[in-house]
């Protein structure tokens, strides 16, 4: 469990004072993918960094594991009400992986030195390192390229010499910076693909930022969109994807959705606006999957059901639904049928001026 | 051979034995005064970018400091600071003449040159590779040596071959104040009795060493950058 409780983070620029974390709190189970979502200057890179304490907060505490609670006084870290030296601060940077958008590895070193750096002045001796780097190679599925220099790589597998070294020392945690960013979308999904693998092999909890809700949807079991420095909505991915409460997490939420395709198809064909039906957008969730809702609504109510765009996700292994149609029929029955669907939790919004949020 | 130089340097010939002594009086100048400067520079050189503001170990009052010593050595040209110099050199290595008083000299006037281009050869790293090492835990140590330096050595070398090239320069003229080498021996036996022979000889010398110096230097940096072109067996 990391436990991350009411931190501030300001930095002082030349430019004015940025408020990079303003009272965040997030409470992160063992074994999760945590999603942190936002755009740049969100303030999530500021919240990964303060999980390792590559960034002290100026106030606030964490928790991580069974370790002893950290807190934050005038951005100094105290553990135990004593201030923590370097040699504790790396020992707890030691149990927590990170990896990076641009790799970060070491150039002039191999893929091998390069996953052994981490071991190297922990004690172990030469052989045990040589047989943890190729454990550690085998892992990320770079067994063969254990010689060679990371000029040598593709960006995909830089990203897996990372992944390995950051594992090098056992951590329970992997923090993971936009790890998939600078990536193209094949690598990107075999990254990702690691990464649910190790979570799931290994219970690693993955603390994983990014801007792309595409990556939230695809291996995130819980996700916090922040927004200048707050968090301003968390909760299960399937629960953010369904029903997002504040505008800025159904922005993302569209950009993630085929069904944000409905401004587009808007803009070029006004056959839906101003005709004398209503648009509408219905999400079906997990729960209301199975009932032929809408034929039963079209009958009860006599009206007619035009689909102008379908899809259904799988989150987690539970299928979300989500439709936009033209309900057309008088106005009574139209506002009957989507109280019918509302009450059998069909989660409907209606299309006002065309468009989406 | 000998009587070839006889024939196109006869003034040269005649002052041989001196030629050599003057070019290893140089030689020692350049080791001597060379290593000290380069350990100091590389010193000095991490300190700025470790104590530098964002460093890994922040500490703007040690930074400051060396900060403005360099920058003050760096400004006083290297004539004046030779004759600056005399009473310190003098208190130290108890003369302020011939090879032996010109290394505290030279020390001075080209551990700054070579700070700055230290610091700037380190400063070349990326600063997400210097993130990675702390987020695994690395100490100050660690991150010094297996990240910075590590990293740095095509770009060490390099400024390390120009710091070389404008030592050789600073012997020269420390010859000029008496320290003895190839730069005494052009203006006290070439110029001033007037052999345009033996200055020639010494402009040529110069060259080759220099030309030497430059191809190592690209060689050795070419070499520690292509990594990727070469593997090594573990």
């Amino acid at each position: 469990m990391i436990e991350i409780k009411n931190m501030n983070k300001t930095f002082h620029l030349k430019t004015g004072d940025v408020r990079a974390l303003e009272d965040v709190s997030v409470s992160i189970a063992d074994g999760t993918i945590y999603g942190v979502i936002g755009y740049s200057g969100a303030g999530k890179s500021t919240l990964v960094r303060c999980i390792n304490l590559l960034e002290v907060p100026d106030s606030g505490s964490l928790k991580i594991g069974s370790n002893e609670e950290i807190t934050m006084k005038d951005g100094i870290a105290m553990q135990g009400g004593k201030p923590m030296g370097e040699k504790q601060l790396n020992s707890l940077r030691r149990g927590i992986g990170m990896i990076f958008q641009h790799f970060n590895l070491l150039d002039r070193s191999t893929v091998f030195d390069n996953v052994a750096y981490p071991l190297k002045f922990t004690g172990m001796k030469k052989n045990q390192i040589a047989a943890r780097v190729r454990e550690l190679l085998e892992l990320v599925g770079l067994s063969d390229k254990i010689n060679v220099y990371p000029s040598q790589l593709s960006g995909g597998q830089k990203q897996r010499v990372a992944i390995a070294r950051a594992l090098a020392n056992n951590p329970a945690v992997l923090l993971s910076d936009e790890a998939t960013s600078a990536l193209d979308p094949e690598a990107t999904e075999a990254i990702l693909a690691l990464l649910k693998d190790l979570n799931r092999k290994l219970g690693l909890t993955i603390v994983l930022i990014t801007h792309e809700m595409a990556v939230i949807k695809s291996i995130c079991q819980r996700v916090a969109v922040m927004e200048n420095g707050r968090v301003v909505e968390e909760g299960e991915v399937y629960d953010v994807f369904a029903d997002p409460k504040t505008s800025i997490a159904a922005r993302f939420v569209a950009s993630a959705s085929p069904l944000s395709r409905i401004d587009k198809v808007l803009q070029e064909d006004s056959q839906f606006t101003g005709s004398h039906g209503k648009l509408v957008k219905l999400t079906f969730r997990k729960d209301c999957a199975g009932e032929p809702l809408i034929t039963m609504a079209a009958r009860k109510f006599n009206i007619n059901f035009n689909v102008v765009l379908a899809n259904v996700e799988i989150l987690q292994g539970a299928s979300l639904g989500g439709m936009i149609g033209l309900l057309e029929g008088t106005p009574e029955n139209i506002s009957a049928a989507i109280d019918y669907l509302t009450e059998n939790h069909v989660i409907t919004e209606e299309i006002a001026d065309g468009r989406l949020h | 051979m000998d009587a070839f130089i006889k024939q196109i340097a006869p003034n040269l010939y005649s002052y041989r034995t001196r030629f050599w002594s003057s070019l290893s009086a140089t030689g020692e100048m350049f080791f001597k005064a060379g290593a000290i400067a380069f350990v100091l520079g590389l010193l000095f050189g991490i300190m700025l970018v470790v104590f530098r503001k964002g460093g890994i170990r922040q500490n703007m009052i040690i930074y400051q400091i060396t900060n403005f010593v360099i920058n003050v050595f760096r400004s006083i040209p290297f004539v004046i600071l030779l004759i600056f110099l005399i009473p310190l050199t003098r208190s130290i290595v108890g003369t302020a003449i011939g090879v032996k008083g010109a290394i505290i000299p030279l020390v001075f006037g080209c551990v700054p040159f070579y700070t700055r281009q230290v610091e700037v050869a380190l400063s070349s790293i990326n600063e997400g590779k210097i993130e990675a090492a702390r987020s695994m835990g690395s100490s100050t140590f660690g991150i010094i040596f297996r990240v910075y330096l590590h990293e740095a050595v095509p770009e060490l070398i390099r400024v390390t071959t120009v710091t070389a090239i404008s030592l050789i320069g600073l012997t020269t003229m420390a010859g000029a104040v008496g320290a003895g080498g190839i730069g005494s021996f052009a203006i006290n036996y070439g110029q001033n009795q007037n052999h345009q022979d033996i200055v020639d000889a010494c402009v040529l010398i110069l060259l080759i060493i220099v030309f030497i110096m430059q191809s190592l230097g690209n060689l050795l940096s070419r070499r520690a950058t292509n990594r990727g072109l070469i593997t090594i067996k573990h």
